[in-house]
């Protein structure tokens, strides 16, 4: 019995898979997917087929219920307070409205499920809540609203003014520093929900925002932790097929059934970090398991290779095993920076003292060649830039 | 008529035995309150919410059945008869010979106009579900909650109690099935559109 739902989950979704790609790419895509077992490939490959021939047939049903994406109405207030503005995003599952909470006066995000979709959140989303970290959207609260559907979910959480990190991307390769100082932000937020023993699940472009801190400075925020649980919430008269996940950020293990973990989450990490330094993906859209398991991604930096390589192994246990660790394993280069950094700083400071005391015999010139050598890197911090610079005139 | 939720769980086990009177005499408690569903059903344009056909049910349910009778087990075996009353009821309807004990909805010839492709082809389905109940009750199940009660995949795994992917993949099968035995006659209907 075990054996056979495990047989429907791997070719189910194998066949969710291949439906997702375009029609005469399917077979291919099989193929490779299955990596030379046969039985598997006949078994997903024959649904493959019959779904083209069928053309969604019988999947409307006789008596259409009524499709209504939205499960609030601009204007309405939930729970006594929370006024709902406007729509701001739609994904695959779920709407994020900006509302204004009423009693405590402040603008807040409020996500709940479409219509057709669960009504209650998975109960990760209560461990969710408990994280609190710059890099991590922050859950205020779980209520439930009252509809005529019946009693529906949803999270009131932080608004977050910004872009996502895909939409950024789709604009142009981001400045390396930049890409550095989001990459660090994102480990920071992962691995602080992982301490708290949360799994994100769903890590992509599209739940990375990049927005503006109180102090002004870029902030990467993580949202949607806790949420990936329902990943196999059905969707009212959509072929399956046209559902599917995103398998870009998907580790194999992934593909083939298994629960999302730490590793998983590094995996769709490491796809993070290779599109924040090369501006691309890993891999082609829709290149299949088997091989990625095949084929190393194409290098992108000496400096970031072995950490990408380390997030995207297809072998989990070779995988860094928490976040922490590419945190450290970040740190080489950039710890030596800020020693660098700090020992420039100080050698300013001193050097800067020397000036002033020996203004008049001192040439300046002996200050900038004792400082010019550790300020050429473009992955230095910018607070020790903006120092420097300032310091320097 | 049986009046006491006794009897409905008593009648809902003794149709999930096979004992095809249970099922006249659950169509009787069912009807007048699958009317409402269909009413509800037909309702779409009604801004901002709608009831789900799942949700409709288990109101249903809660009402007819006291809440120290409603086990799992039973209210699965509820949706199982409300998706085959649906069935039936909209089956009348296709065939343009609605049961007495329903009233006529407005719109409803909107819904299933006489002698269109969709009708023809929701009365070919009603009369090969009676075959297919024969050899795979199941898979009989799955079609009247898919296509005739118009759950979602996921609830429909609920009320039949079994995994998400297994649901899906039965119901892969069923239409195939299906499919198989209707081509020519719903490829014809296809072409004339």
């Amino acid at each position: 019995m075990e054996n056979k739902a495990q047989d429907d989950d791997l070719v189910m979704n194998l066949v969710e898979l291949a439906l997702n790609q375009p029609e005469q790419e399917r077979c291919a895509y099989l193929q490779r997917a299955c990596a030379g077992e046969t039985d598997l490939f006949n078994q997903a490959w024959e649904y493959v087929q019959w779904e083209a021939r069928m053309q969604g047939f019988l999947l409307e049903p006789l008596y259409p219920p009524p499709l209504v994406e939205h499960p609030f109405e601009l204007g309405e207030l939930l729970d006594g307070r929370f006024r709902i503005v406007r729509e701001v995003a739609q994904g695959g599952m779920g709407i994020v409205f900006e509302a204004m909470d009423e009693k405590l006066d402040r603008r807040i995000a409020i996500k709940c499920a479409k219509t057709g979709f669960r009504k209650r959140l998975p109960p990760e989303v209560r461990h969710a809540r408990e994280i609190s970290h710059p890099n991590v959207c922050k859950i205020f609260e779980i209520h439930t609203a009252s509809t005529p559907q019946g009693e529906m979910d949803f999270i009131s959480m932080e608004f977050l003014d910004g872009e996502t990190l895909t939409e950024r991307l789709f604009r142009g390769p981001l400045p390396r520093l930049q890409a550095q100082e989001i990459a660090v932000q994102l480990c920071a937020g992962l691995a602080e929900a992982h301490r708290n023993r949360v799994i994100h699940g769903d890590l992509k472009g599209n739940n990375v925002i990049l927005s503006t801190g109180a102090d002004g400075a870029m902030r990467a925020v993580i949202t949607d932790f806790g949420l990936a649980r329902s990943p196999e919430a059905a969707q009212r008269n959509v072929p399956s097929g046209a559902r599917g996940g995103t398998p870009d950020y998907m580790a194999p293990e992934l593909w083939r059934g298994e629960k999302a973990s730490v590793g998983s989450d590094i995996y769709a990490l490491g796809v993070i970090l290779y599109e924040l330094v090369s501006g691309r993906k890993p891999y082609p859209a829709g290149l299949a398991s088997e091989e990625r398991l095949m084929r190393k991604p194409p290098a992108v930096d000496p400096k970031w290779d072995r950490i990408l390589a380390r997030c995207l192994d297809p072998d989990p246990v070779r995988r860094f095993s928490d976040v922490d660790e590419i945190v450290q394993a970040l740190a080489p280069s950039h710890t030596r920076r800020w020693f660098l950094a700090a020992t420039a700083a100080g050698v300013l400071a001193v050097a800067s003292g020397v000036v002033t005391y020996q203004r008049t015999v001192a040439p300046r010139e002996t200050v900038r060649l004792a400082v010019l050598p550790f300020v050429t890197s473009d992955l230095l911090p910018p607070r020790f830039l903006k120092h420097q610079s300032t310091d320097n005139t | 008529m049986p009046e006491s939720v006794g009897d409905i769980t008593r009648l809902l086990h003794e149709w999930r035995q096979g004992n095809p009177g249970a099922e006249n005499q659950l169509f009787d408690l069912v009807v007048p309150d699958l009317r409402r569903l269909a009413h509800y059903l037909m309702q779409r344009e009604r801004k901002g919410h709608s009831l789900q056909p799942t949700e409709l049910v288990d109101q249903i349910y809660f009402r007819l059945v006291a809440a120290k009778n409603q086990d799992w087990q039973n209210r699965r075996h509820f949706f199982a008869i409300a998706a085959r009353a649906m069935r039936r009821y909209l089956i009348d309807h296709a065939r343009g010979r609605p049961d007495a004990e329903f009233v006529a909805i407005n719109g409803m010839e909107n819904f299933l106009p006489a002698e269109s492709p969709k009708v023809d082809l929701a009365i070919t389905i009603d009369r090969l579900l009676d075959e297919l109940a024969k050899t795979k009750p199941e898979w009989c199940d799955l079609v009247e909650v898919k296509y005739f009660l118009g759950l979602t995949d996921e609830e429909a795994a609920d009320v039949l109690g079994v995994k998400l992917r297994t649901m899906q993949r039965t119901w892969r099968d069923a239409r195939r099935w299906l499919f198989e035995q209707t081509e020519s006659g719903y490829g014809k209907q296809s072409a004339g559109r």
